[in-house]
């Protein structure tokens, strides 16, 4: 089922993309993922990520807002669709209810 | 916009698919902008790594699907499909391409070898090699490789502005020991302790400035401390030369492996171990090789014109006393390898430029047979492919498409080729390294090389496809396709010409190849006036048998199977001390090899004497007084015997007198390049090689009776003997092999070429097809349309033979001018009629086998169509 399973990456791709709301483009987007997960991507890998969440439909995106630092060239601000936003959401259920089944312990780290 | 950034959007623009590019851009630009510092380099480079970021499938263009590519995908795959549509053909120009492009490859790697000698050294711009000239007391002139130590000091001190450094070297031979481990080596150096920052022969462990600093140091090379260390490191090990002489291992060099030096040697030793010997001090004897490093190369004019004035002050005085006169003279390292002067004494390692030249234009003319056979078969195949050029033509290719098309299918059967003569060269390597007893590596990684190879196939790709590809580019499209007829247009005079070339070449290489073994045969079969069956020569260096020689002698000359025993200071063949001497009061001196033997020498070597009398061993007198010439002295001097006989005259450097009591005949004891020169024995105690006459008898039982005996003498030392045939067959090894390669390379060059008349024979079959019918229904037989046919090629060989003869004349002449004794070549003239002829017989069989299918054809199916 395409579009259904979506890697680590590109989840925070997509939840970067919700935190940033308007001013979700690509620089912003790299900036997030390198604040807020210390991931350092390059624009290429990650445009291509989002042309591939786009393609799975998880994205949509519109041209527009061409500023001077960009000589005036047009930027692409993505949102995420209805399936993006469902997929996101259905994540974080499994995810909360494996977490219930966990039992305390099993978190303990071990130490030598 | 800085030019870097717009470097990056042209190649974004070029590579990129439209529809990313403009906001590719913004952000690239908009990156650049939020840098801090976006000159720094750092921030480039993080700037380009973005913009690589984007060279992936999602962005990228596709260009496979642009009309270029598809039309030299198209190209390829039908150049495979006439490779194998035509595979008698594509296989005759495979091994055509491949046995040239194989033996261009190998020949290519050996010049290059031949000519890196010395090159590794980091100063050889500055390094120079001094020799002497000689004039002597009978005004010829030549050089002598070797000086005396003193020209070391006195060139540094004369010339402090120009001389930086200077490094003698002296060769040894010695018994080398190491525990139960005990070898002769004879490429042991003594040398000046700067020898390792001198030149630069790499050090795997020691360090080059001290290296040689004590008087017992020596430095080994890897394959040395293999052979006496095995595992063991050798670093602080004592070896032991001539069961003596103690030296400690300080340094390995390491094995130079590509690289390659005149200065062939296993070990290096300090000339400090001589102390402070008077040997550093005596102008005279010479006995090292000398070297300087000037402080500019441009000094070595100076330098050169300064000499004169250096030898006069310091050898001014001597010079008068002997009348002679030396000159000195300096060559830059890189030449020494080549250089071409006769040194009368030397013992360095030396090439022959002139074999290298004529091995390099032996490739070349291989790659040109090659390549015009590729040409004739080429147009000969046109005609069948007139009609899928005219189709070509009208579906709208121009021109240059048909020619690029057919470049591509030469493109193709080159890379295969290329391929396939790598390979072979792998293979063959080993062979050839045995066979010419040579050292050829393939440096297939070297830029030069591949610059080589890349150039070659440039080269033959232009040379063989270039025409062909014309020639069917110029097809017009409704006369072949209406007529299905082809014009034969002025390129069959080409193409004639071409042939004629070929033919020219390999009759040359084959004549060559005849000579150059007639010459060797008949150097080997010419009697040189002594015997030389069963004589043995042992080269007692080593010491010890010297003061037992007379006993030694004695022991041998009891047992029944040795006929004669002699004791000399050279043996025919080997080494001949050079003297000026005056045989005739009043006349000139005459240069004279002379031998310093005893009175077994003539008997033993069985030569005659045929005026005066031999050295007598009852007259106790001879021992002091005897000389004996030959007859060349007379000749030089122009006087009969009886004027020399009797005379009493000086020895130079001997400070003796002896009197001539006889004349031997000539016989040749140097090889048979130079005429026999003057010779004189001399009776004197001087053995630097033990010669033994042996009796018919069992060889085997006397050869180990002999080394028995020799052992019992000789405290440890091998004996180091040879058989006087072996050593003689020896001397023309060099020619002995340029024959083989030569027979090697004229067959090739055959073959070659009757591939390209082949081709040549098919076209016009193929195009006379219809007049050979008709003449065959008007009655002519088979045989007399394989005249018709194969008459104008068997002319055209015949006028290769022709004209390739004066070329053969004028090589042969000029090459056997290096030998004084020589062929014929007008008495030997029918060989060259033989080797003509065999050319001849091998491409009249090629034609025959392509006109026969014409001849025997039944002409109404070639007609019916009409």
């Amino acid at each position: 089922m395409k579009g259904t399973n979506i890697g680590e990456l590109e989840e925070l791709v997509l939840l970067s993309i919700l935190l940033l709301q308007e001013e979700a483009y690509l620089l912003r987007i790299q900036e997030v993922l390198k604040a807020e997960a210390q991931r350092s991507l390059s624009l290429g890998s990650l445009h291509n990520t989002l042309s591939r969440l786009e393609k799975k439909d998880l994205l949509q995106s519109s041209l527009g807002g061409a500023t001077k630092a960009r000589g005036g060239r047009r930027k692409r601000f993505y949102e995420l669709t209805n399936t993006g936003k469902q997929t996101l959401t259905h994540l974080q259920e499994i995810r909360t209810a494996m977490w219930k089944q966990v039992p305390a312990f099993a978190l303990k780290l071990n130490f030598i | 916009m800085p030019a870097k950034r717009y470097f990056s959007f042209w190649l974004i623009q070029w590579l990129c698919k439209e529809e990313w590019i403009e906001e590719i851009e913004g952000n690239l630009l908009e990156y650049k902008a939020s840098q801090a510092d976006a000159t720094h380099w750092l921030a480039q480079l993080k700037y380009w790594w973005q913009v690589l970021s984007y060279f992936r499938p999602t962005f990228l263009k596709l260009f496979q699907q642009t009309n270029f590519i598809a039309m030299f995908n198209f190209h390829l795959k039908f150049a495979f499909r006439n490779l194998r549509k035509h595979r008698t053909t594509a296989f005759i120009n495979l091994l055509g391409f491949t046995v040239g492009l194989s033996s261009v490859i190998v020949l290519y790697f050996y010049t290059q070898q031949e000519q890196s000698y010395d090159r590794f050294h980091k100063d050889k711009e500055r390094i120079y090699r001094a020799y002497r000239t000689n004039q002597d007391e009978t005004g010829g002139s030549y050089d002598i490789g070797l000086l005396s130590p003193p020209f070391s000091e006195a060139l540094k001190t004369d010339f402090p502005q120009s001389v930086e450094a200077t490094m003698r070297i002296r060769r040894e031979e010695g018994l080398v020991t190491f525990g139960a481990k005990s070898f002769m080596e004879n490429r042991i150096l003594l040398a000046d302790p700067n020898f390792f920052t001198f030149f630069s022969y790499p050090l795997k462990a020691g360090n080059a400035e001290t290296v040689l600093e004590g008087a017992n140091n020596i430095v080994i090379s890897e394959r040395m401390a293999q052979k006496y260390f095995g595992t063991q490191n050798p670093i602080g090990k004592v070896l032991t030369i001539d069961q003596e002489y103690d030296f400690t291992v300080t340094g390995i060099m390491r094995d130079l492996g590509q690289q390659r030096t005149h200065i062939a040697f296993d070990m290096v030793a300090s000339l400090a171990f001589y102390g402070e010997s008077e040997y550093f001090e005596n102008w005279f004897p010479n006995s090292i090789t000398l070297y300087l490093k000037l402080k500019q190369a441009k000094e070595a004019v100076y330098l050169t014109a300064q000499f004169p004035a250096f030898m006069e002050k310091h050898l001014g005085s001597y010079f008068r006393e002997h009348n002679q006169r030396n000159g000195l003279k300096i060559i830059p390292l890189e030449e020494v390898y080549f250089h071409n002067a006769q040194y009368e004494v030397d013992n360095i390692k030396q090439g022959n430029q002139r074999n290298v030249i004529i091995l390099g234009l032996v490739a070349l003319a291989i790659l040109f047979i090659a390549s015009f056979s590729y040409v004739n078969l080429s147009i000969a195949k046109a005609l069948e492919r007139g009609k899928e050029v005219g189709v070509r033509k009208t579906l709208g290719a121009n021109r240059g498409q048909v020619v690029f098309q057919f470049l591509v299918e030469t493109k193709v059967i080159l890379l295969i080729a290329m391929a396939l003569a790598i390979t072979c060269c792998l293979l063959i390597r080993p062979l050839l390294n045995n066979t010419f007893n040579l050292d050829i590596t393939f440096n297939w990684m070297s830029s030069e090389a591949l610059i080589f190879l890349v150039i070659l196939f440039f080269v033959l790709l232009l040379a063989a496809g270039l025409y062909p590809a014309l020639v069917l580019g110029a097809f017009k499209p409704l006369t072949v396709l209406r007529k299905n007829y082809l014009s034969q247009g002025r390129s069959l005079f080409l193409r004639k010409g071409l042939i004629t070339v070929q033919f020219c070449l390999a009759i040359f290489l084959v004549s060559v190849t005849c000579f150059t073994y007639l010459q060797v045969q008949y150097m080997n079969d010419k009697d040189l006036g002594y015997t030389t069956e069963r004589t043995l020569v042992i080269d007692p260096s080593g010491g010890a048998i010297y003061d037992t020689l007379n006993t030694f002698r004695q022991i041998l000359a009891a047992h029944p199977n040795i006929k004669s025993i002699t004791g000399a200071s050279g043996e025919p063949s080997g080494f001949h001390d050079v003297y000026g001497i005056t045989f005739k009061p009043g006349t000139e001196p005459i240069r004279a090899n002379t031998v310093f033997t005893d009175v077994h020498y003539l008997k033993t070597l069985d030569i005659e004497v045929i005026k005066g009398r031999a050295f007598d061993p009852s007259r106790k007198t001879d021992r002091e007084s005897a000389m004996m010439i030959n007859e060349q002295v007379l000749k030089e001097l122009g006087v009969s015997a009886e004027e020399v006989i009797g005379n009493v005259v000086d020895v130079p450097f001997r400070e003796y007198k002896r009197k001539v009591i006889g004349v031997f005949e000539d016989y040749h004891f140097m090889d048979l390049r130079a005429a026999v020169q003057p010779q004189a024995i001399i009776m004197d105690e001087e053995v630097r090689r033990i010669i033994i006459k042996i009796g018919a008898g069992d060889v085997t039982e006397t050869l180990v009776f002999i080394e028995d005996t020799y052992n019992s003498f000789s405290a440890g030392y091998p004996m180091n003997s040879t058989f006087l045939e072996d050593s003689l067959a020896q001397q023309y090894q060099t020619e002995q092999q340029q024959a083989t390669l030569f027979s090697l390379f004229s067959g090739i060059s055959i073959v070659l070429a009757c591939l390209g008349i082949f081709g040549l024979v098919s076209f016009s079959a193929n195009r006379r097809q219809k007049e050979m019918s008709i003449r065959k229904v008007f009655g002519a037989s088979a045989s007399q349309i394989l005249l018709i046919l194969s008459k104008e090629y068997v002319q055209l060989v015949g006028l290769s033979a022709l004209l390739s003869l004066p070329i053969i004349w004028y090589y042969l002449s000029d090459w056997l001018d290096d030998y004084a004794y020589r062929i014929d070549l007008f008495s030997y003239s029918p060989v060259f009629i033989l080797a003509s002829t065999l050319t001849l017989i091998v491409a009249f069989l090629a034609i025959v086998i392509k006109a026969y299918k014409a001849a025997v054809v039944n002409p109404a199916e070639i007609m019916r169509y009409e």
